[in-house]
Order: C-alpha cells, then structure tokens, then sequence
C-alpha cells in the first residue's frame, strides 16, 4: 500500500504511518518510476491508494493536494491541531458535501497515532499495526513494590507502566500453554 | 482559506467546440476542485476547431487581457492544441515585462491509454474516465500556477511549465513540449507544483501591451532544387525557413519594401514557429529594415 503524506509540522504520523508494509511517499525521489509519470505527463498521486495530509496552515500547498484528492477520490485523512483548527476552511468545505472518502480528525499529540492507525485499518483491515496501550484498570501495589519499581524505572530510563508492560509480554511471549491455547481458538474459528 | 482570500484568476476559453459558452461556464462553476484553488471566473472567447486559428486570436487574448489586467491575479487559456505555439508565443510579445502568470494549456491532451497500462502503474486509475481525468488535473494545476509569483507567458504541458517562446514542437513525445534545457522548465508537477529557479518573479511595475501584428508575411521552406522565386507582391514580410543561409538560390531578388527573415534551424535558438510569431509581431511594430533587424535579434521576451 502507497499514502502520499504532506505534513509540515513534521508530527509523528510519519513515524505511525511507517509499518505493516506501507510505503510512504512524500517528495518525487521517494517515486519508483518518477520518469515514466514525467514522460506520461500524469501525477503520481494517482498511483497512491490514500493521502494523509496535516491542514493545521491552509497553505495554497493544502488546497492544491486536497483540490487533487477529491478529483481522483482518494482514500484521504485531513488531521487538523485540535487547539488550532481551520474553522473557516473546515465549514467551506462542509458546506461542499465533500466526498465520504475524505475524512477530517481533530488531533492532540497522545492521540494522533490512534486516529492514524484507525485510518489505515479502515484502507486495510489485515495490515498488522503496533498495537496501542489503552487505560484498562487500576493496579493496588505495595510500598515494597512502588520501591522496587522506582528503583527499576531509574537503573532502565524506562517509566514505570512500560516496564510493568514488558515484563507481561515477555511473559506472554515465553508462556507454552498459552500459545497453545491461542492455536486452540483459533482453529475452533476457522472450522 | 476563505474566498476572499482566494486570488482571482480568468479562466479563458478557445480551445474548441467541446464546449458552448453556457456550457463552459457551467462546467467552471460546478467544478469545485477549481473553485478551491481561486476565486475562478470563466470567460468564453473561441469556440473554432485548430484548424481555424488565426493570429487574430493571440491578439484577442492579449487585448482581453489588458482590459482585465488589474482585476485578476493570473489568467489561464485553455487552447486548442493545434497552433497552441503560434498563439502563446505572439501573446508573449504582445504582453511585455508581464508580473502576472499567463499560463495556456491544452482543452484535449492526447493520452495514450494502452502505453499507460503497460507501465503497470495503472493499478488505481479509473481508466474508463482517462482523458477527463488527465485534463481536470491538469486545469487544477494550471489554476495553482496561476496564483504563484510567476511573471510569464507560460505552455503547461504534461508535468512541466515552460516558458511560451521556449516551447519546440516534438511531435514524438508530447509531454515532453520543450527543447530539453532544464533553465526552459520553469515549474514542475510532481505532486504539488514546484518553482524552478528560471521562473520570473514580479519585478516591473506594471506591464507593457503591444497589441499589433502584421499578418501579410508569406513563410517559404528551403530545399534542394527550388529555383521557382516566390510571389511576394501582397506580402510585407518573407519568412524563409532553411537549416543554412546557403540554401537560398542565388537568382532570387526581392522587392526593397520586402522584409526577409532568414531563419537558420543551424544557429538559430528558437524554434522556427516562435521565429515566425516575433516576425509577425515585428512587422506590426514598424516597417522599417534597420528596425526590424534589432528587434528581431533582441531577447524580448527570454526567447534567447
């Protein structure tokens, strides 16, 4: 899968878009076959299968991408600051009926990789995403435990949640049984 | 961006009988790709085939254009292909030290949709839609262009802007409108549309309109062999297109109110039909031989 991304502020979607196979394209020297669209005289936007373009700044930049998005239906996320967004622009164009291919999320930064990864499951339910961490309930430690957990988090630069957090998975990654019990449930699903 | 923020750009027809006039400035009005680019006026000048392009219609561009200088940021022509060089090169001389783009592209760009498929790179195009495709992109950009800070007189062809009278027919591969010197590209289509550093910015107050033309000049290829003088009687100027000054024959004499052009496809640096639209421009200009000569081999407008 190919996503054309323009993103001037430089925010993590990059860093979230860069898995599960995707190929990311942002600049012409990214393009495989730049010279056959030259020499066809055809944008290379109509290869892509989706666009993520950041539209915090309305930008002539911004118009003319999204401008092409919407001729050629593309598969398009706009993010948009959720502190700053482009209220003028956003109701302009509501007042369009933009095509339902082109959606528009507000974004803080906790967020933003959430709004990325629901997107690209939407273009592709099977591509295989880092998973996120969701608040799932509260963990009642003991002093000696916060100790040992403090003392820990300082000897690995690592926060006290994701030092908890790996020591599960490492624990799921080792544990036999349950990974016979995955394959279990699994071949009940496909019977 | 609001709509008062948008920059003003006429949109001008004369690229054939694809569309009437209720027609066009219905597609313009509907077309709302466009209508996020500029604050978009359409105006409906030539409905003529190709074939039925004259000098005339450069000068009624040029004259449109001048009446409608300091109401519009850019101004796009969408021109037939045919003739698309004579028209967009005499309007470069008639509009001098232009500061605002004037930017013509093609109404039918000839798309080759089987060599496309063989590209493989077809994978996600609507094939059935190609050639409309090709061409609405192709106006977004074109409208794009017309908002930036580009002082020409401009072909948008394919990926590339080039500069009017910079422009070589290559009938071989379309899309590749130029005669290949990277300082005649003067934007690029590759996902947005980026300046090069050979396109003009706005540095003249306000531009020059010379508006007339002389129509009366008879254009003569040289080849081996002719020895038949041509008839110049009714002609104010000889266009002669040959590859050197030795082709000519020696017995050939012309009227003294003659004006003879000889151009050398060996030394010359612009394309033979720019040649002719500057000739036919100079001639409106002035009759006099001494004149003409400098005009022609001054750079009026960066065709040198």
């Amino acid at each position: 899968m190919i996503i054309y991304l323009f993103d001037s502020t430089n925010s993590k979607a990059a860093n979230y878009l860069d898995q599960g196979g995707i190929e990311i394209w942002r600049k012409p020297q990214d393009v495989e076959n730049m010279e056959v669209w030259d020499s066809l005289g055809r944008n290379p936007l109509e290869r892509v299968d989706a666009m993520v373009l950041e539209i915090s700044q309305i930008t002539p930049q911004v118009n003319y991408l999204l401008a092409q998005a919407i001729l050629l239906q593309k598969n398009t996320l706009c993010f948009y600051k959720k502190a700053n967004p482009p209220r003028a622009f956003l109701m302009y164009l509501h007042k369009k009926n933009v095509p339902h291919c082109i959606q528009f999320k507000a974004y803080t930064d906790k967020a933003l990789q959430g709004i990325v990864h629901n997107f690209l499951k939407h273009l592709k339910p099977s591509v295989a995403l880092e998973e996120i961490p969701y608040i799932k309930f509260t963990l009642r430690v003991t002093d000696s435990i916060e100790k040992y957990l403090n003392w820990k988090s300082k000897q690995q630069k690592k926060n006290k949640a994701d030092l908890i957090r790996h020591d599960i998975e490492k624990q799921m990654t080792d544990d036999e049984d349950y990974k016979k019990y995955l394959q279990k449930n699994k071949n009940n699903l496909t019977e | 961006m609001q709509a008062n923020e948008l920059k003003k750009v006429l949109l001008i027809y004369a690229g054939g009988p694809e569309f009437t006039a209720k027609s066009f400035n219905k597609w313009v009005n509907n077309f709302f790709e466009l209508q996020m680019m500029a604050q978009v006026e359409p105006y409906f000048l030539f409905a003529g085939t190709g074939a039925d392009i004259t000098w005339q219609l450069a000068q009624d561009i040029s004259q449109l254009i001048k009446t409608k200088y300091k109401s519009y940021d850019g101004f796009v022509i969408i021109h037939s292909l045919d003739n698309l060089i004579y028209t967009s090169s005499l309007v470069s001389f008639m509009i001098q030290k232009n500061t605002k783009p004037v930017i013509f592209t093609c109404a039918t760009l000839p798309q080759d949709k089987e060599k496309f498929k063989k590209t493989g790179e077809a994978k996600n195009l609507p094939l059935e839609n190609f050639e409309l495709l090709a061409f609405k992109s192709n106006v977004i950009s074109c409208m794009q262009m017309a908002t930036m800070d580009i002082a020409e007189v401009a072909v948008a062809m394919g990926n590339n802007l080039v500069r009017a009278v910079k422009v070589k027919n290559n009938w071989q591969d379309i899309h590749n409108y130029t005669n290949n010197f990277k300082e005649d590209v003067l934007a690029r289509i590759q996902f947005g549309i980026q300046l090069t550093a050979y396109a003009r910015k706005s540095l003249h107050s306000s531009p020059h309109f010379y508006l007339q033309y002389d129509h009366q000049v008879k254009l003569l290829e040289c080849y081996p062999g002719m020895t038949a003088e041509p008839d110049t009687t009714k002609d104010h100027g000889l266009f002669i297109k040959a590859y050197s000054g030795q082709q000519i024959p020696s017995n050939w004499h012309f009227s003294k109110d003659l004006a003879v052009y000889l151009y050398s496809a060996k030394e010359s640096k612009m394309a033979w039909e720019v040649a002719l639209a500057k000739f036919v421009w100079v001639l409106g200009q002035t009759k006099d031989k001494q004149k003409i000569k400098k005009l022609m081999s001054q750079n009026l407008a960066g065709e040198f």
